[in-house]
């Protein structure tokens, strides 16, 4: 095979080695080798981490090569990598990565565009230089909540913040108050003390539906689906605030009114693809199975193209594949889109792993907050899981 | 032959009139929950209002005016009576849509009178004969009832189209299914029942105009709704679909019992005859009750024990 030569080039100023698989064909994994050894000497050689800008355009990996390229791929980003977009795979290089993905949970993101992967390495990067920095800081913020059903205290005192762009997951045993915070950052219930502001300006007040209209998309445990309406429709009605023509257009179905229902039913069949739904799009969501209706679930708040995402128990009920499917999915998302997110969650298991940030409630109190290995290590939240003794 | 078709077409076009007053009661049912009680007082003060501003001004400004008058006690109605008593039980918002009834007929007496007004259609009422080289002797339809039938037929298929292929009618189908969901998507519940309502009060204004026509302008024009509750009993009360169907049903139904069914009664037992059509479509949904309490199209709820 040809030396890989100009196939990899630094870009310094976006911080990223594009690598260059166009039209190559991997038949051995000595090939797969040959390349790679070339690719780690020379990016090593920098003496710094790139983010990986990889084209995939009429590339083709057999079989039998797949498991080394797919070794070596991982390797390198150990080595060196700070995250990876990717572009113009085949449908089988697309699956085999994706397969990859949900086994090893890393980020797949696989774009078609050239653009795209490079507005999406955009956002990433600039996540990471965010960080810690203010403009990020505070997001959305929650002090002092109180909330109380007649006589029996749901939360006592809430606070807390959630960064722009990062995962946070509020976790706590049964009956913690877990949902009830949920409701009350979506609007579903108030307060009766405490504040919450979010990008700055205060939202205490806004109703569930106004709340959704700030940005904020959410799911529920109970899975709180259109059953009338096909897996399309549900998606779509993610989509009605965006409309903008009027009810006279809309009823007489003309000019903007069409047009427009034409231009979000794109993004609606973007985010079907997105989440591996395409053959049930016309299915009534009813007759879809649990792990299925959960997807429609997210594909409806993600159709709203929030700000904030919040998700209830999203891995609640499910099997290991299908939980791992569904934090791709958080990951990806988060990702592409920049979506903060913030999950709720019963067990610390998974989720703790996605997250950059946990919140422990216990008994409508926090009792914990910080990284998952913080609070993981928490003599107080082992307590609150294990019981006294 | 000729005389069942006309006893079916006569059954279909009043049908359709029915179809028309129980879809108002479905589509506040299903979004709201409600079951209005108030829509049968909605048809009379559609109708007396048109039937009054006619008077003054051209009809197609009456019917506008009027069409205008009942989005304003939508709004009215979700402020003042819906939005205060969210989350009641049921039985507390049907009494206060009983309330409601009661204050449209007073209140439409207030304002527009208590005598009997005519609308005119400005279309001949005699009757015509159609279809005289299929059956002998042709079919004799009232040219009126006709025109009628087929508005009020395109009206529902209008609205119909409305739910199905526009976003707010997804919106409005989404609060149906589920409010919480809904509001997790932006619909805002108070703008969605003011469009039900006055939707609602739309195909009440033109069941009023329709039904004023044919009998003037009085009270009993309100009892129509008396009737429209059989259909959406047999159609489901939730279900579009159901309402349009049932109306056709009961309304080919009872005509078809009083013609066909009476005379038998009157032979066998030697009774006076007559009055079938007023009690026929309650015993028909008495009997819907009883072998399919959920309708034809409505929502069967099983409970887990």
């Amino acid at each position: 095979m040809a030396p890989f030569g100009d196939r990899l080039t630094f870009h310094e100023s976006i911080e990223a080695a594009e690598v260059d698989f166009s039209q190559m064909r991997f038949t051995t994994a000595a090939e797969v080798d040959a390349v790679y050894d070339e690719i780690d000497r020379r990016a090593t050689a920098t003496g710094r981490r790139w983010y990986f800008l990889v084209i995939y355009t009429g590339c083709v990996i057999a079989p039998q090569a797949w498991e080394r390229f797919a070794a070596r791929g991982k390797n390198a980003n150990i080595a060196y990598g700070l995250g990876s977009v990717r572009v113009g795979a085949s449908a089988d290089t697309r699956e085999a990565i994706r397969t990859d993905a949900r086994r090893a949970m890393f980020r797949a993101n696989i774009f078609e565009t050239r653009d795209q992967a490079l507005f999406a390495l955009a956002e990433m990067r600039k996540r990471r230089h965010l960080g810690g920095e203010e403009s990020g800081l505070g997001y959305l913020r929650v002090e002092d909540v109180h909330l109380s059903f007649g006589g029996v205290r749901a939360l006592s005192g809430v606070g807390f913040s959630v960064n722009r762009g990062e995962i946070s997951s509020i976790i706590g045993p049964n009956g913690a108050g877990k949902t009830s915070m949920l409701n009350v950052i979506s609007g579903f219930y108030r307060p009766s003390r405490g504040r919450m502001s979010f990008d700055g300006k205060d939202r205490t007040d806004l109703r569930a539906d106004a709340v959704a209209r700030l940005g904020f998309a959410r799911t529920f445990q109970n899975i709180a689906l259109f059953k009338g309406m096909t897996t399309l429709e549900n998606i779509m009605t993610g989509r009605n605030m965006k409309m903008g023509a009027n009810l006279f257009l809309q009823a007489l179905y003309v000019g903007p009114a069409r047009r427009e229902e034409l231009h979000h039913r794109e993004k609606v069949e973007r985010i079907i693809d997105f989440l591996e739904i395409q053959p049930y799009r016309k299915t009534p969501v009813g007759r879809l199975p649990y792990g299925l209706q959960k997807r429609v679930d997210l594909g409806r708040a993600l159709a709203m193209e929030p700000k904030v995402l919040l998700l209830d128990e999203p891995m609640a009920g499910m099997n290991v594949e299908e939980k791992r499917d569904m934090c791709r999915f958080v990951l990806d998302v988060n990702d592409q889109f920049g979506t903060t997110i913030v999950l709720i969650e019963h067990d610390m298991g998974v989720v703790m792993d996605i997250s950059t940030h946990v919140v422990v409630l216990d008994h409508g109190e926090k009792i914990a907050e910080g990284t998952a290995d913080e609070v993981r290590a928490d003599p107080v939240v082992i307590r609150a899981y294990l019981g006294e003794g | 032959m000729g005389f069942f078709f006309e006893v079916l077409l006569g059954g279909l076009m009043t049908g359709v009139l029915y179809s028309l007053v129980a879809l108002g009661f479905a589509l506040i049912f299903k979004a709201s929950g409600v079951f209005n009680f108030a829509q049968g007082a909605m048809v009379l003060f559609a109708a007396l209002s048109v039937a009054r501003m006619a008077e003054v001004m051209p009809f197609w400004l009456a019917v506008l005016a009027a069409i205008a008058i009942m989005v304003v006690l939508a709004w009215l109605i979700e402020r003042l009576v819906l939005r205060p008593l969210v989350n009641q039980e049921a039985v507390a918002l049907l009494m206060a849509t009983l309330g409601v009834t009661y204050f449209l007929d007073g209140f439409g007496q207030t304002v527009w009178g208590s005598d009997i007004y005519s609308i005119e259609l400005g279309i001949a009422k005699e009757p015509v004969l159609i279809l005289e080289s299929v059956f002998q002797g042709g079919i004799l339809v009232n040219k009126e009832d006709f025109v009628a039938a087929i508005a009020a037929a395109a009206l529902v298929a209008g609205l119909v189209l409305f739910f199905q292929k526009t976003s707010t009618g997804r919106a409005l189908r989404a609060v149906a299914d589920d409010h919480q969901a809904a509001q997790s998507v932006g619909i805002s519940l108070s703008r969605i029942w003011v469009i039900v309502w006055s939707v609602a009060g739309i195909v009440a204004l033109v069941a009023g105009v329709i039904w004023g026509s044919k009998l003037g302008v009085q009270f009993s024009v309100s009892l129509v709704a008396l009737k429209a509750l059989p259909v959406v009993i047999l159609g489901g009360f939730t279900s579009i679909a159901g309402a349009i169907v049932g109306g056709l049903i009961i309304g080919v139904g009872e005509k078809m019992a009083e013609v066909y069914f009476g005379p038998v009664l009157v032979k066998a037992f030697d009774l006076a005859g007559g009055g079938i059509e007023n009690w026929f479509a309650y015993a028909l949904a008495l009997v819907f009750l009883l072998i399919r309490p959920e309708g034809l199209f409505g929502e069967k709820h099983i409970e887990r024990i």
